[in-house]
């Protein structure tokens, strides 16, 4: 299939307390509240899980958003390095937008950690009222041809040397 | 005043690489457009145990590999694979709610998706009318990753963002807020 993805739409994540959510995304990170959506039951699945449903704009149109579900487990965290390394980034334009932002988290007493520096991007990390691990990240540079060549062989190279590494296969066959 | 973007990239765990790329490039179209093979550091495992931030302990784990698929304005859908780092704990949610929207430009493209995954054997949900866009939904069944593709057919004006705090407001008190005519 042609890459139809123009862009993120939204991207959502659940939270216990959609104040705390809503007082941090739009008034310190400066994300409009744009819509809400509530139902009393789920309509994809039908399940009788009474939800709002809440956007929060990005820049380019594409919104963070939020759901607070009634009758789920509270707050399970998820603990150790798989909950380390999930995380999700959004794009600042200038040094000095992230120089604010830094400020800003540092007015309202929210630790982060950083700036630091990946191939990509220089990045300060912190967790959102919900511990989702969120980045601001300032591109370094643009991605070329030369990174996705690279990208192919780091891979075969990774895969190779991983004894029980599975080949690629029918997509059909991997679902469980 | 500074303002977020867009999203840069979001990334998910994997333990399967080869399947990853054969989903998201042969099957979603994404190009692979880079790669980073590195130790863990000690930024990359940052956690929140306790209202503080720490890092957590590396050893045991060897090398990780990232790497990313690219949407058309150059957003990122990452996946990253840690030496030693075979299973992690699933999602007690209910699966439907964490998950990640796609825009498409055409309300084609989202039956063609549709068409695309089943001949794949992938479940697929909708178009759902959700009154401001039409969604499918499905689930990269490498990583167990809710995806969804959305095409808007209407926009929001100022009215949705006041009712947006209403209901809000509503929802605290306990009641289900409604919903504009819209949706």
């Amino acid at each position: 299939m042609e890459n139809i993805a123009q862009q993120m739409h939204h991207i959502a994540y659940v939270t216990w307390d959609m104040d705390k959510t809503a007082h941090f995304w739009s008034h310190i990170m400066g994300l409009e509240l744009v819509a809400h959506v509530s139902k009393p039951k789920v309509p994809s699945t039908g399940e009788d899980y009474p939800y709002l449903h809440m956007f929060f704009k990005l820049a380019n149109g594409g919104d963070l958003a939020f759901f607070e579900v009634r009758n789920v487990p509270q707050n399970p965290q998820e603990v150790g390095i798989s909950s380390a390394l999930k995380h999700v980034s959004f794009e600042v334009s200038s040094e000095a937008d992230l120089e604010e932002y830094r400020r800003r988290l540092e007015e309202n007493g929210i630790a982060y950690t950083g700036p630091e520096e990946d191939s990509f991007n220089r990045y300060i990390t912190f967790f959102d009222p919900n511990e989702i691990k969120v980045q601001l990240s300032l591109p370094l540079r643009s991605l070329n041809e030369q990174d996705a060549e690279a990208a192919h062989k780091l891979i075969e190279a990774w895969t190779a040397q991983k004894p029980d590494s599975q080949l690629p296969m029918g997509i059909a066959s991997a679902i469980v | 005043m500074a303002k977020l973007q867009k999203m840069n990239h979001v990334t998910h765990l994997t333990n399967n690489i080869p399947a990853t790329v054969q989903f998201y490039t042969e099957v979603l179209g994404m190009k692979l457009v880079a790669a980073e093979r590195r130790p863990l550091r000690p930024g990359d495992l940052t956690a929140y145990p306790d209202t503080k931030i720490e890092s957590l302990d590396e050893s045991g784990f060897g090398e990780q590999l990232t790497i990313m698929f690219e949407m058309l304005d150059g957003s990122r859908v990452a996946f990253v694979e840690v030496e030693g780092l075979t299973s992690w704990p699933s999602n007690p949610l209910p699966r439907w709610i964490k998950h990640m929207a796609m825009k498409v430009e055409r309300e084609e493209d989202l039956h063609k998706a549709k068409a695309t995954l089943q001949e794949r054997g992938i479940g697929v949900i909708g178009p759902v009318n959700h009154g401001l866009f039409l969604s499918i939904y499905f689930f990269d069944p490498v990583n167990d990753v809710r995806l969804e593709y959305a095409y808007n057919v209407g926009t929001l004006d100022e009215e949705d963002g006041r009712l947006a705090w209403a209901a809000l407001e509503t929802w605290k008190a306990g009641a289900v807020p409604q919903n504009r005519a819209i949706y």
